[in-house]
């Protein structure tokens, strides 16, 4: 394990850990300074017991302290595994290491996020591979986390031994069964949607929850969304997309050269910009579309919380891996457009993570144009709001799902719709 | 060796798609099975231009191998006429060894995967 500041070109793999690591204990020291040790505890704890689905905001839930004392560890966490594993830090750790601290602000702790974890690791065992090559799987997996917590309330009245057991099991077959169906969903949207663990592990939730309600199951879907802590948040968000911005044109020497040439990519995976463009672009590129998505809530009159901080740190985090400012304006303009024809309020609950998270459809505006984007954006609004129901609100990825969705329906309508065949053949 | 010789067969695949886009005229391929691995040597006569399409290639197939982002993305691979680096960078991660060689307008690609 080596920590460095000291920015090399060679060494870029240590830099990029070293970026990560501070980032996490960002969070831990933020939560110190808005709360006393004992509310950081108590808030984990409530964290910890209390039922994750979507949308359960920690801060509303626990207290500012715990929710960003959680998702430090939580990102933490992942980085070290990413990090024992000797997995190269590329542009991939960037977005799953701040996606799993985004997450940690709703849904994932340290607790329910193992038993997928250990589910991916036995799958490995049984394919007699290395961990490392399913630790994404594993990571973007923990998606489904709240589904450990709910079949603890589920069996909270059955005999001990089996209530303890039950929710561990539930965690781990779904970590064993994942990675074949993440394999098969990324051929389905050939690599235009960002959060392919998300689509698979929506048809999980599905099918789980499905079953678990044919034995007279109900999963209730509710709203703890805090309020009223835009000055302090943005504050901090707008501190660390600056740090990014400054750190990036120092690094390029002191320039925003190569900026430009990143938003050409289209951003379908695997446009990892760390080793395509360079670190210090790069987390240019990151601060960049983190300030979009802060600037993006506060206009439309949102609230800065678990769930939208999520969404801002998964976009800052995918900042490395697709999604820059010309892919991303085009969905979340999509979304807007929407709001003006169809029921909704751009600042209700839904929709603000809807505009924030349906930027995982970057890479078909990046492709296929604006135009398309917008489409994708307006279709995407509709169909998110209308698939959570499926699997009761367990699957934290719910855009991720809904995502998948639309890809099935616009990609081959945007090739049907292709004229021509080869130059030359 | 989990789904090897797919994988062999998406990264042909994905670097005969760059040697059609490059103008190729004249592609022959040559695979060899050896002790610790399988190497694909590819030849053919690209058109004049080619020199700059030709670098980014050999920068992504010298990026190393990252056996996380191959066992997460190599579904990709292969079959994709986008003009977007993304899936050479793919290759790249899914493979040990390349080299490549372009004299005048006759390209050689040479890439080496272990089985492990």
């Amino acid at each position: 394990m080596y920590l460095t500041l000291h920015y090399r070109k060679e060494r870029q793999n240590d830099f990029v850990f070293t970026l990560l690591i501070l980032m996490a204990c960002s969070m831990l020291v933020f939560a110190c300074v808005v709360s006393n040790p004992r509310e950081i505890l108590q808030g984990m704890v409530r964290i910890i017991v209390e039922p994750d689905g979507l949308i359960t905001d920690y801060i509303q839930l626990a207290s500012m302290g715990g929710a960003f004392f959680n998702a430090g560890v939580v990102m933490l966490l992942a980085i070290l595994l990413l990090r024992v594993l000797k997995v190269p830090f590329t542009g991939m750790s960037v977005a799953c290491c701040f996606l799993m601290g985004g997450f940690a602000l709703f849904g994932k702790n340290p607790v329910n996020t193992l038993p997928i974890l250990i589910g991916v690791f036995l799958y490995s065992k049984y394919q007699r591979q290395p961990y490392a090559r399913y630790v994404y799987v594993a990571l973007f997996g923990t998606t489904l986390s709240p589904v450990v917590t709910e079949m603890g309330l589920i069996s909270q009245d059955w005999p001990a031994a089996i209530r303890l057991v039950f929710p561990v099991f539930i965690g781990v077959l779904i970590g064993f069964i994942l990675p074949p169906i993440s394999a098969f969903t990324l051929r389905v949207h050939q690599g235009y949607n960002l959060y392919n663990v998300g689509f698979a592990a929506g048809f999980v939730g599905v099918v789980l929850v499905s079953i678990l309600r044919s034995f007279g199951n109900t999963f209730e879907i509710r709203t703890l969304w805090s309020t009223g802590n835009n000055l302090i948040l943005s504050i901090y968000l707008y501190a660390i997309c600056l740090a990014m911005v400054g750190t990036g044109f120092w690094l390029n020497g002191r320039s925003f050269r190569g900026i430009i040439h990143l938003t050409r990519h289209s951003g379908r995976s695997v446009a990892d910009f760390v080793v395509m463009d360079g670190l210090p672009v790069t987390l240019i590129n990151m601060g960049i579309v983190g300030a979009f998505a802060v600037t993006y809530v506060l206009v439309v009159g949102g609230d800065l919380n678990g769930p939208t901080i999520g969404g801002v740190m998964t976009i800052m985090g995918f900042g490395a891996f697709g999604k820059h400012i010309r892919n991303i304006i085009w969905i979340v303009l999509g979304v807007v457009i929407s709001s003006y024809c169809m029921i909704w309020q751009l600042n209700d609950p839904s929709v603000l993570l809807a505009a924030l998270f349906s930027t995982g459809l970057a890479p078909i505006a990046g492709q296929f144009g604006p135009v398309w984007g917008i489409i994708a954006g307006i279709i995407h609004s509709s169909v998110v709001l209308n698939v959570g129901t499926l699997y009761g609100g367990l699957n934290l990825y719910n855009n991720g799902f809904a995502a998948g969705m639309v890809c099935i329906v616009l990609l081959p309508l945007i090739q049907g719709l292709k004229r021509g065949g080869d130059k030359d053949a | 060796m989990h789904k090897y010789r797919e994988k062999i067969s998406r990264i042909m695949d994905e670097l005969l798609m760059f040697q059609f886009n490059a103008g190729a005229t004249d592609i022959r391929i040559n695979l060899n099975k050896m002790d610790d691995g399988i190497l694909v040597h590819f030849e053919s006569d690209v058109k004049d231009n080619a020199q700059e399409s030709v670098d980014l290639l050999e920068r992504c197939l010298k990026g190393g191998r990252n056996e996380a982002m191959e066992e997460y993305f190599w579904e990709l691979a292969g079959g994709d006429e986008g003009s977007d680096s993304a899936e050479l960078q793919l290759i790249g991660h899914m493979i040990d060894d390349a080299y490549v060689k372009l004299d005048g307008n006759h390209l050689q690609i040479t890439v080496f995967k272990k089985y492990q």
